[in-house]
């Protein structure tokens, strides 16, 4: 498992931040195109978020696996204020565990909360912190710590 | 070709027990075509059985057996034979019917019983080695024999034709064509499937047999799959779906454990996988396990998704893969139809989207591997020979799998099909796919899913020069990327439509996309930008813009020429652009500098413009549009103006307030800007509201974020300079004419005209419908009812600056209590807003409401006393008493009274 990309998207759904492994690679617009389809999981999956159901922690914010693809799959969570973080993981015949992807995110949701301490950002516009930047480096590394776990 | 890698039609349809119908003349014989009909189109569907019939000449020659096999010995050149499932759906009948016309009390009965036999003879001969049975049905006219009446001429006429024949007795059937022949017709379609089922019993345990020696010989032996495939299929023929189920699982398993994925032998293996689960997946929908089929398809993609096979043939792999999801796609749908309920995340149109995805994977594989092969095509060997089992390799065709393959042939068949593959228009293939997918879509809400997928289908549109319908399906989804701000998605979808526009020679929509393609917010490089901007312009002095890079050279010529009819038109092109809905290169703010203004005020408004495009724009016009028309001549910019590249323009305004929209709140309708000249092209850019679209994802100019939009303002009425009073000595007394003095005084520096003033009585009292206080000009000498009012108007022509006039009004009331009045002036006067324009007549108004109290004039009240001044209350006859009456004027707050005293006595 190899996280290959790494999206914050707004409450609005305005992008906030998305990278991708190689930026510079012809992929980066499909994870845009990607990313951008697996909002429609996402608010369906948000809607029912508040309402608690048996054996489900309301407070959770790990929405699980979006869409499986033939090529990623792609992982979301989404934060009390609705901000979403999306993962993009390439398809491996080994699953991923969700516990992996969860501390994932939670590293991320960590990073973006640092990031918002920031009297200089303005909520709701792009993501240009060098900090969050080498978090989200940290977590494709991290992601690929998994994988040789395996 | 059976190289293709095709799902066989065969495959696709749950297999039905095939029984070949022999003897009848459909085409010249009503009773024949009738007998026919009712077996292949009768009615009541729920009794019927999974039959196929197939209507096939007595001589009809069924194909051949092959010659028994030596399993022990025998080296299988494949998998599955590519003709076994078509003959077994279609070619080898697991009954004959044989229809002849006879009746029992035929008079020609034995010349016709040894017609019958002879042609028993022939379907006998042509099925030779076949476990096929025959059956004969009598054709008959008479109606038939009741139960219970054994007719011995029958009886013996059907042992001898039985005989004759040499079938069994339960062979034979009459069928009396009578009116209602459905009875029978059901009846004999039972004794077919009994029939049926029994031949295909017996295939089963045929090969079974075969198996078994097979087992003995090796139990990793190829053959053992085609074997475990054709039990499995035979089961499911025999409509025993559970069963069915189970063996191609076990087929599919072993097919897993046994195989070998060497270069040649790859696709065999692939395509009965391909098969075997897709039976599987069917059985398992239909068995209302959709879960497991679900299961069973990712296991099955898991497990091949990477086995590509040998590089220059990799397109083949995907395009197994785009027939697997697709497949899988349509006996989901299919489920669906069934009532089977989809979710957002699980519905067809996932699988069709992944087929359509491998598909495109196909098609830039085959671009990349099949160019060269499609310029030499080899010679020789141009068409690969029939393979004939299914997948085989056409270079492996003759050789079983320990003989290796020669090398030159097959290079020269790998090149054949790369030149085949080059020749196919993947984009058609991929089309359907993404459409099916959309409409699965459409059902689950998702809306940006659609977008994706009509993007992917836009492009491919684009690919096959179908520039108009790309460009209406990509127009679509523009909206929904600039609404979420996805802007690098949007530039690259509007980059496209920005050729679709040049390739179609449409003006406008080449200027839109232009518009947006060159605004601060889509992330393409300055000299892109440029290019584009450069190209936008030279549209306004006549020329055709630059082909854009990346469009075909072939259809560059049509492009041209599209451009100069274009400029060669007589028609003036004019038209309008909504600037503030997309992403326009110029924004547009309006502000006015108040956000309330008084009639006699100027208002200031100031619109801005700023344009975010790499080089300067020339607008030529500017015009503000108000809700009230009657404002639109003031804000008007008639003279050219250019806008520098990120540099804010403003435009100030002044005016003056019309009188008639006093009150109201003026508001902007809109801005438009002109690009271009009268006659030429030209395109009025319109701002609604006057005001951008505010796209917050991005930072934004600082100076330009300040500017705050207001755009509408308040107009509110002139301060009126009067002094307004009424003189009045409160309180008023019932049945009183009461003096009210009304003073005027004007403080204005010109003169009042019009002036009115009006009194009213607010607050209406009425007892028994009449009005218990009025107004009068002057004191009537006999009040009527023309004198009586609730309001009094007064007119003044005119006042001059610093004159005061008043004047005297009366109110009568008849029952005592506080009233309201109120009292309003109003009057015209010119104001000056500024020197340089006209005067505006201006309304002015002041009014208030004051309370006037009724009292009683006076009260009287007595005593009676006695003449010792006691009070007592009563007097006796001729008795002196005192009355002693008591006057009170109420006036003023305090009251006064008098109490003089009278010595009464009554006589």
């Amino acid at each position: 498992m190899a996280a290959v990309c790494v999206a914050v998207i707004s409450k609005q759904n305005f992008p906030l931040y998305l990278r991708s492994v190689n930026p510079q690679n012809e992929a980066d617009l499909q994870f845009q195109y990607l990313v951008h389809a697996s909002i429609d999981v996402v608010e369906e999956k948000v809607s029912t978020l508040g309402t608690p159901k048996a054996g489900q922690d309301p407070r959770e914010h790990y929405l699980g696996l979006l869409y499986p693809s033939e090529q990623y799959k792609v992982y979301g969570y989404a934060t009390n204020t609705r901000v979403k973080f999306i993962l993009v993981v390439e398809n491996t015949t080994s699953q991923s565990r969700d516990t992996e992807m969860k501390m994932l995110f939670k590293n991320l949701h960590v990073a973006y909360a640092d990031m918002l301490c920031n009297p200089f950002y303005t909520p709701g516009q792009k993501i240009t912190s060098r900090t969050f930047n080498n978090a989200v480096s940290s977590i494709f590394q991290m992601s690929k710590g998994f994988t040789s776990k395996e | 070709m059976s190289t293709s890698l095709r799902f066989l039609e065969e495959l696709l349809q749950p297999p039905r027990c095939l029984v070949a119908m022999s003897g009848l003349d459909v085409r010249n014989n009503a009773v024949h075509r009738a007998v026919w009909d009712e077996f292949t189109q009768g009615g009541r569907r729920s009794e019927r059985k999974p039959i196929l019939y197939r209507n096939m000449p007595p001589d009809h020659l069924y194909p051949k057996t092959s010659e028994p096999t030596n399993y022990e010995e025998s080296k299988p050149l494949g998998v599955l034979k590519s003709n076994w499932l078509r003959k077994q759906c279609l070619e080898v009948p697991s009954l004959v019917v044989f229809f002849f016309d006879l009746d029992w009390d035929e008079s020609q009965w034995e010349e016709k019983e040894t017609e019958c036999a002879s042609k028993i003879e022939v379907i006998r001969a042509a099925l030779e080695g076949r476990a096929t049975e025959i059956v004969i049905v009598l054709l008959q006219t008479t109606p038939p024999i009741p139960v219970g009446d054994p007719s011995s001429l029958t009886s013996e006429r059907a042992t001898a034709l039985c005989s004759l024949c040499g079938l069994p007795r339960l062979n034979l059937f009459a069928l009396p064509f009578t009116d209602r022949p459905l009875g029978f017709i059901i009846r004999l379609e039972d004794a077919f499937y009994k029939k049926s089922l029994q031949y295909y019993s017996h295939e089963i345990s045929k090969i079974k047999a075969h198996k078994e020696i097979v087992m003995k010989a090796s139990p990793s032996h190829p053959l053992l799959l085609r074997h475990q495939f054709k039990i499995a299929f035979y089961t499911e023929m025999k409509e025993e779906p559970a069963n069915a189920l189970k063996l191609y699982q076990t087929a599919y398993n072993h097919l897993l454990d046994s195989m070998f994925l060497s270069e040649d032998k790859i696709m065999e293996f692939k395509l009965i996988a391909g098969f075997l689960s897709y039976k599987i997946c069917q059985l398992c929908f239909s068995e209302d396990e959709p879960l497991s089929a679900i299961q069973q398809f990712r296991r099955h993609v898991d497990r091949f998704g990477k086995e590509q096979g040998t590089r220059p043939l990799s397109f083949q792999h995907h395009e197994w893969m785009s027939r697997q999801f697709s497949a899988f796609g349509d006996i989901f749908s299919e489920a669906v139809k069934r009532g089977l309920k989809a979710i957002q995340t699980q519905n067809p149109g996932m699988y069709y989207h992944q087929a359509a995805m491998s598909a495109i994977a196909r098609k830039k594989l085959s671009h990349n591997l099949c160019h060269e092969a499609s310029i030499t095509p080899p010679s020789e060997l141009a068409t690969p020979p029939e393979t004939t089992y299914y997948g085989q390799r056409p270079w492996r065709v003759g050789l079983t799998d320990d003989l290796p393959s020669s090398k030159e042939k097959r290079l020269t068949y790998i090149r054949t099909l790369q030149a085949q593959e080059f020749k196919i228009e993947h984009s058609w293939l991929i089309i359907p796919l993404l459409s099916k997918a959309v409409s699965y879509f459409k059902n689950h809400n998702s809306e940006r899913m659609i977008s994706h997928l009509k993007v992917l289908m836009g492009e491919e549109y684009y690919q096959v020069k179908e520039y108009e319908k790309a460009l209406v399906l990509l127009r679509g989804v523009v909206e929904v990327y600039r609404r979420e701000q996805w802007w690098k998605t949007l530039s690259s979808v509007l980059q496209t439509l920005l050729r679709c526009a040049y390739l179609l020679g449409h003006l406008q929509d080449y200027f839109l996309f232009s518009m947006e393609l060159i605004s601060y917010y889509i992330p393409i490089s300055t000299e892109e930008k440029t290019r584009i901007q450069h190209n936008a312009l030279a549209l306004f002095s006549g020329q055709a813009p630059d082909p854009e890079p990346g469009v075909p050279h072939d259809v560059q010529v049509s492009a041209y020429q599209l451009w100069a009819d274009e400029k060669n038109s007589v028609q003036p092109s004019q038209f309008t652009v909504q600037a503030s809905s997309a992403a326009c290169f110029i924004e547009c703010k309006t502000v006015f500098s108040q956000s309330s203004v008084l009639a006699d005020s100027p208002i200031q408004l100031h619109i801005y413009l700023r344009s975010s495009a790499p080089l300067p724009v020339s607008l030529t016009k500017l015009v503000v549009l108000f809700y009230q028309e009657e404002y639109n001549k003031w804000c008007l910019v008639g003279e050219p103006f250019t806008l520098a590249p990120c540099l804010a323009k403003n435009f100030a305004f002044s005016f003056p307030v019309v009188q008639s929209s006093v009150g109201d709140r003026l508001e902007v309708h809109a801005v438009e800007a002109v690009m271009g000249e009268e006659g030429g092209r030209e395109v009025t850019m319109v701002w609604s509201n006057g005001v951008s679209e505010r796209f917050t994802s991005l930072p934004q100019d600082p100076a330009w974020r300040k500017i705050r939009v207001r755009n509408s303002t308040l107009i509110k009425p002139r301060v009126p300079g009067l002094e307004l009073g009424v003189d009045h000595g409160n309180p008023a007394l019932t049945s009183e004419y009461f003096p009210l003095c009304v003073s005027v005084a004007s403080c204005e520096p010109r003169p009042l005209r019009d002036l009115v003033v009006s009194l009213s009585l607010t607050d209406k009292i009425t007892v028994d419908g009449k009005n218990t206080a009025e107004l009068y000009g002057a004191i009537p000498l006999t009040p009527t009812a023309h004198h009586k009012k609730q309001s009094l108007e007064l007119f003044f022509d005119s006042l001059d600056p610093g004159a005061k006039i008043s004047e005297n009004v009366f109110l009568s009331t008849h029952t005592i209590g506080e009233r309201t009045l109120a009292i309003n002036a109003s009057y015209s006067v010119d104001g000056v807003v500024r020197e340089e324009w006209e005067p505006v007549t201006c309304v002015c108004q002041k009014s208030f409401s004051f309370p006037v109290s009724t009292v009683k004039p006076f009260d009287v009240t007595y005593r009676l006393m006695s003449t010792k001044f006691k009070v007592i209350d009563a007097v006796s006859f001729d008795e002196p008493f005192i009355w002693s009456p008591r006057y009170t004027a109420c006036r003023h707050g305090n009251s006064t009274s008098t109490t003089p005293v009278w010595i009464c006595r009554l006589m």
